[in-house]
């Protein structure tokens, strides 16, 4: 039997008349392509949603609730007034979270506390062998605490949002994150992130040490001041904005010494 | 020429050739317009990076194999789709017989042995292209054949031994 003399036997046969459509195969590739995009954004959603948990570390007993936190009521949306940098340690967070990230990733300035956000931040060091960048760590007094490195700013990047909190999560998707918690700890996991929803959407991020205002346009026109500790370590700044429950940032424009704008970041 | 244009191009120049390897895969021309129709699907979302391979035809055949051994994995359910009229031979009188039997012969090698005696015999390609399109070892394309090949021999020298015992009574 010759392999090849059999298959040139079925090579050689007439087609049929063919349904290939290569007009729905079009239409068929779009929609994947389409979905998948989608599917990648939802992945961009859902890495956002991670940094937003990890903020939302279990209670520890014997701790004190974080509801406790003297928490300064809404900065109204039309103040013009900046809320002052104040790069010093005041009463910090009182969570297990703070206190593990601060030993794990050393300040390497002071810890910038912005109690009108209300917010804790700084510029944390990997490790004492490593070669690598700092470090921007955020603490919320009952809401948990989070570091992540970032790349150096650009040349023509003056300042870069590097995290922002999102909506509370649903009752499923804290389970699926915290698969040991007890119901009681799902619960007020759940309550936690209600309260922090209501305080507002809270952007936060570095700037260069000649940055001395940011404020975020909202879409509807309104202007809110962000807060900004100048040289809080590694020739960087911190700074962090809240907004208001359904505000949109439509732009932050970061500025100088001067108030000329050095920077306008597109949707903050 | 917009990127569109020059998919719907390459693809409508190259069905029949795609259907003239889909059909050894499942020896039903239906099945392999389905296969086909998924292959250029797939080839569509691809379609940017696809265009500037060094072999495009070599990146179709690729899918289309991997489509059809997808496919095999997927369940009979997923393959079979009952139909109002009976599947189409383009055999005429003696040469129907042959047909069924070397039909009847390839469905019996299994898909991935199948697949790569398609590869080699009926597109040609050598062990080492057989090899990259199928993401395994030569030693494996050469075993692969050696057993494929024995499949096909035991069932087309068992049937011309029981159609010359028949011819003998």
């Amino acid at each position: 039997m010759d392999a090849e003399h059999l298959f040139d036997r079925l090579a050689h046969q007439e087609q049929p008349p063919t349904s290939v459509d290569v007009r729905r195969a079009i239409v068929s590739g779009g929609a994947i392509r389409r979905r998948r995009r989608a599917g990648a954004a939802a992945s961009a959603l859902a890495a956002c949603t991670a940094v937003m948990v990890t903020w939302l570390v279990l209670p520890q007993s014997g701790q004190r609730d974080g509801v406790a936190v003297a928490v300064p009521t809404g900065t109204p949306v039309t103040s013009t007034t900046p809320s002052g940098p104040s790069a010093e340690a005041a009463a910090e967070p009182t969570d297990a979270g703070f206190e593990k990230l601060k030993k794990k990733y050393p300040p390497l300035g002071k810890i910038a506390s912005m109690p009108e956000i209300p917010i804790w931040m700084w510029l944390g060091r990997w490790s004492a062998a490593s070669s690598e960048g700092p470090v921007l760590c955020s603490a919320r007094d009952g809401g948990g605490a989070t570091c992540a490195g970032f790349p150096p700013l650009g040349a023509k990047e003056f300042a870069r949002t590097q995290g922002r909190t999102t909506g509370p999560l649903n009752e499923q998707q804290v389970r699926a994150l915290h698969p040991d918690a007890t119901a009681r700890q799902l619960r007020e996991l759940i309550e936690e992130q209600q309260r922090q929803n209501t305080l507002g959407r809270i952007f936060f991020g570095i700037a260069r040490t000649e940055v001395h205002g940011i404020t975020a346009v909202t879409t509807d026109g309104r202007e809110v001041p962000a807060s900004i500790a100048r040289d809080a370590g590694a020739g960087l700044g911190v700074w962090a904005v809240r907004l208001p429950v359904g505000v949109t940032t439509e732009s932050l424009i970061v500025t100088d010494a001067g108030g000329k704008t050095l920077q306008r970041i597109r949707g903050g | 020429m917009s990127l569109d244009e020059e998919y719907t191009a390459y693809v409508s120049g190259r069905l029949t050739w795609l259907r003239r390897i889909a059909y050894p895969l499942c020896q039903d021309w239906h099945r392999a317009d389905d296969l086909v129709q998924t292959a250029i699907t797939r080839l569509y979302v691809k379609w940017r990076q696809a265009r500037v391979a060094d072999d495009l035809d070599a990146y179709v055949r690729v899918i289309l194999v991997r489509v059809f051994l997808a496919e095999q994995r997927g369940g009979w359910f997923s393959r079979v789709r009952p139909t109002p009229t009976l599947p189409q031979s383009s055999f005429e009188g003696n040469d129907r017989d042959t047909a069924m039997d070397l039909h009847r012969a390839l469905t019996a090698v299994p898909p991935r042995q199948r697949v790569t005696l398609v590869l080699r015999f009926h597109c040609d390609l050598s062990v080492e292209q057989t090899a990259r399109a199928l993401g395994c070892s030569t030693g494996t394309v050469k075993s692969q054949t050696a057993r494929g090949l024995a499949t096909l021999r035991s069932i087309l020298g068992a049937q011309d031994a029981h159609l010359a015992h028949k011819e003998e009574c």
